[in-house]
């Protein structure tokens, strides 16, 4: 039996430690190609900022199995998906930037080098620019990654959840997330583009956590990227909070009572089921 | 007290220096050189410039920010986001206690309160909506209330919608009361408006329920619409100008 099992990602040395939960009943995967199915459906086509950052490259290949991918950021990146570079800071070229699109998924992760003010103009202005975009093209769904370090300066004793206030600090990237979040809230009040914010832990590789210091903040980021793909599918429902009004926010971390913030929202909403527990 | 007032070349820069310069040492300060000698020491600051919003700061005890920016997407972040992001780090660098922050009443007040609801005043969830104006200065002002929650500096964000200019009254102008002209149940004088950012940037801190306080700055008016207790109760402020004309039968 160990010969059989010694393949399985469980046994794998460096993923000692990861467990595997049971698989969702429906992945976000089939959530999000469902409605396309048959032949010659048009898979669903999303745009991903920020394409330089390593989150971004781990989103397009994991939404990429079942989503059309279009990239974009300030600079020259070769990602092997379509690319589009774009500033966002153009009203007609971010225009062109989402037509045609189903869903922008907004990493908004400001480039190596940026100074407190480029971090800030990047997180509030271009923020604006690719929602502005958006809403004029009918595109239905924004999903905007923000931090859950706008949450950390409450107690760690109490059980904070989508519900509580942010406590940004005055760290531009920070405040710059906070501020991001604002003008996606705003645009979903007032141009009733579904926009869901994601607040992300730290973001890290499981295999990479071997040997350090547990952080209650980690999040595998393939976990955050079958998140996103859940937001990405999620389809209003009625008389719901969360994903069935406008503007929704969801904690995404690790599912464990160690964990600093609580997921119970996130798996409420998008039947998030994170696989790594540490 | 020494006070650095931004966008001091606008419209209601000239009445704030009116207001002030009897009791205090005023730095003006626009990113252009004014049209006319406003009769205080004058330095052209660009509040999208960290660098010169620093230098300016410098030696203040309070800045007054009358910046502001309507249209220019890029300078309208630049000026009334970044700007309050500039202006706040400075006063925490050079050590200033007190800022008076400026805007229109829909950075809190926004397009779903006004067209819905009556009684209104500052203390309520900032809606901006999406009009770029009102966006960007509300981005500015959650900027000053962050740094208030992690600084010992107190801010007070004044707003206002409709100004009249009683000095400036020729007839035919749009400063002129001609009687039921106004629609907006939104209205202050330059003068009045003036006086309130005095009483601003004096009123004991004790008084203040919070470090980051919305006033909203009009005249007595019968619509009910806005109100401005919070002003008369914290500030003191008691507008002047008899302006009813706007709103009474010719």
């Amino acid at each position: 039996m160990s010969g059989t099992m010694s393949d399985h990602p469980i046994h794998d040395r460096r993923l000692r430690r990861r467990t595997i939960l049971a698989a969702p009943a429906a992945s976000a995967a089939a959530m999000a190609a469902a409605p396309q199915e048959g032949p010659g459906a048009r898979r669903p086509r999303i745009l991903i900022t920020s394409a330089a950052h390593p989150l971004a490259m781990t989103l397009a290949r994991v939404l990429g199995k079942d989503h059309q991918i279009r990239l974009t950021d300030r600079e020259p990146v070769s990602p092997g998906f379509e690319f589009i570079r774009s500033p966002l800071d153009k009203p007609d070229d971010t225009a062109a930037l989402v037509q045609g699109l189903d869903a922008v998924v907004h990493v908004a992760e400001s480039s190596p080098g940026d100074n407190d003010r480029q971090t800030l103009d990047w997180l509030t202005r271009g923020t604006y620019h690719l929602l502005e975009a958006a809403s004029k093209a009918r595109v239905p769904k924004a999903v905007f990654l923000s931090t859950l370090d706008l949450m950390t300066a409450y107690d760690a004793g109490y059980t904070v959840s989508e519900s509580w206030r942010p406590r940004p600090t005055t760290d531009a990237r920070v405040l710059g997330k906070y501020l991001g979040e604002v003008v996606c809230r705003e645009f979903a009040r007032d141009r009733k583009i579904r926009a869901m914010t994601l607040r992300l832990g730290k973001v890290v590789k499981f295999a990479e956590t071997a040997g350090k210091p547990f952080d209650p903040m980690w999040v595998d980021e393939e976990d955050v990227a079958h998140a996103v793909a859940r937001a990405v599918a999620a389809t209003p429902r009625d008389n719901q909070q969360g994903v069935g009004s406008w503007w929704a926010v969801v904690h995404i971390g690790m599912d464990s009572p160690k964990a600093r913030f609580s997921v119970a929202g996130a798996k409420y909403a998008l039947n998030y089921q994170p696989k790594v527990k540490w | 007290m020494k006070v650095l007032v931004t966008g001091a070349a606008g419209y209601l820069g000239p009445f704030v220096a009116n207001a002030l310069g009897k009791d205090h040492q005023l730095l003006l300060s626009d990113v252009k050189q004014p049209t006319q000698d406003l009769g205080h020491e004058f330095r052209v600051v660009d509040m999208t410039s960290f660098d010169q919003v620093m230098r300016a700061s410098e030696g203040m005890d309070a800045i007054v920010n009358c910046s502001v920016v309507r249209e220019s997407e890029r300078l309208a972040f630049g000026v009334n986001t970044g700007g309050c992001w500039n202006m706040m780090t400075a006063a925490v660098r050079h050590g200033i206690k007190r800022i008076l922050n400026t805007g229109p009443h829909f950075t809190v007040t926004g397009p779903a309160y006004e067209g819905f609801d009556f009684g209104m005043d500052g203390d309520v969830p900032p809606q901006p909506t999406t009009i770029l104006y009102a966006l960007t200065k509300s981005l500015g002002h959650e900027v000053t209330r962050v740094f208030t929650e992690h600084h010992d500096i107190h801010v007070l964000n004044f707003l206002f919608y409709n100004f009249r200019d009683l000095r400036g009254a020729a007839p035919g102008s749009f400063n002129q009361l001609k009687p039921g002209s106004n629609p907006v149940p939104f209205v202050v004088t330059g003068d009045d408006a003036g006086e309130a950012i005095r009483l601003g940037l004096t009123v004991d801190k004790a008084k203040l329920p919070s470090k980051c306080e919305v006033f909203l700055i009009l005249t007595d008016m019968p619509h009910g619409k806005f109100r401005n207790d919070k002003a008369k109760r914290i500030l003191g402020f008691q507008p002047k100008d008899d302006i009813s004309a706007l709103w009474k039968k010719a």
